[in-house]
């Protein structure tokens, strides 16, 4: 299996196929982490589309600081954040109606995952997110976000203290 | 910050094991003997049980994200595209040698509208319509 570093360097050239096998292996990772920011799958697709237009037009310019996956996370972190400012400005049209036609989070547990979620800031849910869904150790969640691992921990506690209230 | 304190913000770490063999020691072994540090470990194995349980029960990203990658990149391998035609009626040809779906794919464009007429996206639809 080729490397990241190897299949974004064929990106980097305009490869396709090199594109759509780093697609392959990170849009689902890319998907959830800004699931949990947003919690919109409409939306988390709409990032997703975004950061990897992104990774395909700037692969040249990646330096290689940090792992091909936590850069490409850096982009969609970006992302997420650009459409959550954009949300609190009112400047984005309503939810697309299907969406909340979706039976799946009618079920009322997911439904209330969800509303709790709402009650935190999203820089408390993305460490939630890193640290429960994808098992990242403190000083990995503090490298993947550029963070403090202080700042990690104050803020994971928070989060889960928040949720543990709305949930249990 | 006291040794519950610290324990307690260490928790989803040991909830998830991300964390050093001894730290992990050390916490289990203040939970036996502390009844609301241990209370504070269930809640937090319990919120991170319904928080993957709400991510999972979410599917990954639609095949429809791939598809309108695919239409921005215009699958970035093409070696040869030819326009006719206006922003009303137009042809699209588009010619991609290293491509796994057909080399040559082609576009009727009608009044602002996309109508594939040969190669992979031809193709999806007439998949889905078998689906259908």
């Amino acid at each position: 299996m080729k490397s990241d570093m190897l299949l974004l360097g064929q990106v980097a050239k305009g490869d396709a196929s090199a594109f759509h096998a780093l697609y392959e292996r990170h849009a689902d990772r890319v998907f959830r982490y800004v699931l949990g920011m947003i919690r919109k799958p409409h939306l988390a697709e709409e990032v997703l589309q975004e950061t990897m237009l992104a990774v395909w037009k700037g692969a040249g310019n990646f330096k290689g600081a940090a792992k091909v996956g936590t850069w490409i996370l850096g982009i969609a972190r970006n992302q997420a954040y650009n459409l959550l400012r954009r949300e609190e400005r009112g400047s984005r049209l309503p939810d697309r109606q299907d969406q909340a036609a979706d039976p799946a989070p009618a079920l009322e547990r997911e439904v209330a995952v969800s509303d709790a979620l709402r009650t935190l800031p999203a820089a408390q849910r993305e460490v939630l997110h890193l640290v429960y869904y994808q098992n990242l150790s403190v000083r990995e969640t503090a490298d993947a976000l550029g963070i403090p691992t202080g700042t990690v921990k104050s803020r994971m506690y928070h989060a889960r203290r928040t949720l543990s209230k709305e949930l249990t | 910050m006291n040794t519950c304190e610290r324990i307690r913000e260490a928790l989803p770490w040991y909830v998830t094991g991300s964390i050093d063999i001894e730290d992990a020691e050390q916490i289990a072994e203040h939970l036996r003997g502390c009844s609301e540090c241990r209370e504070e470990f269930i809640e937090a194995a319990l919120v991170r049980c319904r928080y993957n349980e709400w991510m999972e029960a979410t599917e990954g990203p639609s095949t429809e994200v791939w598809s309108r990658l695919s239409e921005e990149t215009g699958d970035g391998s093409e070696d040869l595209r030819i326009d006719v035609g206006s922003l009303l009626l137009g042809v699209r040809l588009g010619i991609a040698p290293g491509r796994r779906t057909p080399p040559v794919h082609g576009e009727l464009q009608l009044l602002g509208r996309r109508l594939p007429i040969i190669g992979r996206r031809r193709q999806e639809r007439d998949v889905r319509s078998k689906e259908v």
